[in-house]
């Protein structure tokens, strides 16, 4: 272990290295320029490979050419590049290959506003492009916590053959924090250890790899595959915190840069006997509804959802797991802007 | 009696999925028979693009990924880097190559990526019904173009993919073929070859363009689409070597 | 002594062997393969002289040669 410190962006970027990523394919964006350029200097070092690609799609092409190959592979976008991605990452999920996605989110629709926010939500867990097929988000909301899940969504993708996304947002990228960073994993070639649904009609023996089935019938056994791959990582993966919530009236459920605004109100709220806590996803995709269908509506008088986008986007899963049970109020700020605890606190005071 | 021209090895032993007189086949075919020829089966990566020319996936015996609709030259790039040892060829269609993935052919012959593209040129969208390509000859019907593709009717000119690939600084061989008769495509095998020797010996980009024919959607027979590519497709798109600083200095 | 081979299984007697061949060896006969294509034959009557031109443009890899 060996304590830096470090600016969430190029933290994400060692986790990948020392996790043993050796392709970087990567488009500047703003506000994740800093990966791009840190593995462009730091690649070569660890004897890997950068490409700066053409566009956004190019770079995750790339990635699966890497990964075809076996070697641990890593892009990084911000909203208006993952919607480029999108036909990629499809594209990886239905060809089994594995890669590690970084979306450091910003403001939107369209261009948006390029500092930090958290305007992807449903994007990320309900559709990071077509087909109908999902990725294991993970949210971090310290630097330390971009590095570590960094290295998690390395080992997920390589365990479950499956593109991996870490949705920090650009406030996460952009902060500078101390951070212990592990020691650098030997690296290890994938390749052998894949294993292929078997489509008919390719190889049998020869790694050939696509997304597309044109036995109708192995497509869909193959759409079955993923299904049950993703009720697997509902019972195995759900990573969330619960802060406070034992004997919580009020909890508020959000994440990333918005949860350390949320876990500043609670402790002011707690201090002033406001009995108040908060369910942090940690992982998106699966979303913790377990945490949030347990709450008791005898207790809970509001849960309140927080996030920097309008609408506010996480309301949606809260919504599938209270089920109507619970009254939920949610607050967001858009376009990079940032609440700040007292304005927590006064919105909570307006609404409990 | 002894056998004098077999069946390529690294070919699979089933039926191509195109329709009679289509020459993807025999464009494949060739690269497998320059495949064997140079013994590497075993270390080839074909990345193969969407549209008709992706059925080669079924035919090759050795292995091979599937891309997006035009990034079959950023997928390469990615195969190629982490595998510099690997033989790694694109196999790619005019509305894959021409339109969609412009940019990714453009700037995968601009970095000088090693390894070999192999277009094939039948000036229209086989697989989706033949629809206009952006090679689609002025006055060629498509179904997108039911006149004849007119400039004038904004449907733009015929592209020229092989002048644009020579025109950069590092492509190292761009050799537009065609499969039309028996010598011409020998002369493509020849180039095949040619192609693969600049990636195996490091050298750099190498791009073979193959004049191809579509029967089904130019409404033709095959025998007639052989007159059709002479009579049509050779004054449009001439055959010749484009580049090749293999010749200089 | 020359003749050629048609794997049934590949043929889709489209017909551009039988326009090369310079002996007229090859034309489509009746035989059907489980594509449901009629298939080539090649006529033994014929002088085959090996010049593979059939066998090279072949889009199926559906002729052998011999020699």
């Amino acid at each position: 272990m060996e304590k830096v410190f470090m600016k969430g962006n190029e933290a994400i970027a060692e986790a990948g290295i020392r996790a043993g990523c050796r392709f970087f394919a990567g488009y500047p964006i703003t506000p994740q320029n800093d990966i791009p350029e840190y593995m462009s200097r730091r690649m070569p070092e660890a004897g890997g490979v950068f490409v700066q690609g053409e566009s956004e799609v190019a770079s995750i092409s790339m990635l699966m050419g890497s990964a075809f190959n076996g070697v641990k592979s890593m892009t990084s976008s911000s909203g208006p590049g993952l919607s480029l991605k999108s036909e990629g990452i499809s594209t990886m999920a239905g060809m089994q290959l594995p890669a590690v996605i970084v979306n450091v989110m910003r403001g939107g629709p369209g261009t948006g506003a390029i500092q930090g926010a958290q305007m992807d939500y449903l994007m990320a867990t309900k559709a990071s492009g077509h087909g109908g097929f999902r990725m294991i988000v993970y949210a971090p909301s310290t630097v330390q916590e971009a590095v570590d899940y960094t290295i998690r969504a390395f080992d997920k993708a390589e365990q479950y053959q499956q593109p991996m996304l870490i949705a920090a947002d650009g406030h996460i990228g952009a902060i500078m924090e101390s951070v212990e960073l592990p020691e650098m994993r030997p690296v290890a070639n994938m390749k052998k250890n894949y294993e292929f649904f078997p489509h008919p009609g390719f190889g049998k023996t020869r790694q050939q790899v696509y997304s597309v089935d044109l036995n109708l019938k192995a497509q869909e056994d193959f759409n079955r595959y993923l299904a049950d791959l993703y009720d697997i990582w509902n019972r195995d993966e759900v990573l969330v915190e619960e802060y406070l919530v034992e004997d919580a009236e009020y909890v508020i459920v959000t994440y990333g840069t918005s949860s350390r605004i949320a876990r500043a109100a609670i402790k002011a709220l707690r201090e002033e006997g406001v009995k108040i806590g908060m369910v942090r996803p940690i992982s998106l995709y699966p979303f913790p509804y377990d945490s949030i269908r347990k709450l008791d509506p005898n207790k809970v008088k509001k849960i309140l959802c927080l996030e920097l986008s309008i609408p506010v986007q996480v309301v949606e899963d809260v919504e599938l797991a209270v089920q109507g049970k619970i009254p939920i109020e949610s607050y967001g700020r858009a376009a990079s802007l940032v609440f700040t605890p007292e304005e927590v606190i006064g919105y909570f005071n307006s609404i409990k | 009696m002894e056998k004098i021209y077999s069946r390529p090895v690294s070919l699979n032993p089933v039926a191509f999925n195109y329709c009679p007189g289509c020459l993807h086949g025999t464009s494949q075919k060739l690269l497998c028979d320059v495949i064997d020829e140079l013994g590497k089966q075993e270390d080839t990566i074909a990345v193969m693009p969407i549209g008709c020319s992706t059925m080669g996936m079924f035919a090759f015996d050795f292995e091979s990924l599937g891309a997006c609709h035009g990034r079959a030259p950023a997928v390469a790039t990615g195969v190629k880097r982490t595998a510099p040892e690997k033989l790694v060829f694109t196999y790619q269609g005019d509305g894959d190559i021409g339109y969609i993935g412009f940019s990714e052919i453009m700037h995968a012959a601009n970095r000088g990526e090693n390894f070999t593209v192999i277009f094939a040129n039948n000036g229209t969208f086989g697989m989706t019904g033949g629809q206009m390509a952006p090679t689609t000859l002025i006055g060629q019907r498509a179904t997108t173009a039911p006149l004849g593709r007119d400039p004038s009717y904004g449907q733009g000119m015929p592209i020229h993919m092989s002048e644009l690939v020579a025109s950069l600084p590092l492509p190292v061989y761009v050799e537009r073929c065609s499969v039309d008769t028996p010598a011409h495509a020998n002369a493509t095998r020849k180039a095949i070859k040619k192609a693969f020797d600049i990636q195996l010996a490091g050298k750099g980009f190498s791009f073979v363009e193959i004049l191809t024919n579509c029967p089904t959607n130019w409404g033709v027979s095959p025998v007639q689409s052989i007159a059709w590519i002479k009579e049509k497709t050779y004054t449009e798109y001439p055959l010749g070597v484009y580049k090749d600083i293999t010749q200089e200095g | 002594m020359a003749k050629v081979e048609i794997t049934a299984a590949y043929c889709k007697g489209c017909l551009l062997c039988e326009a090369l061949c310079p002996k007229g060896v090859l034309s489509l006969g009746n035989e059907v393969n489980a594509l449901g294509y009629n298939i080539i034959k090649a006529d033994d009557t014929k002088e085959c002289i090996a010049c593979q031109q059939c066998a090279v443009i072949c889009p199926e890899g559906a002729i052998e040669v011999y020699k």
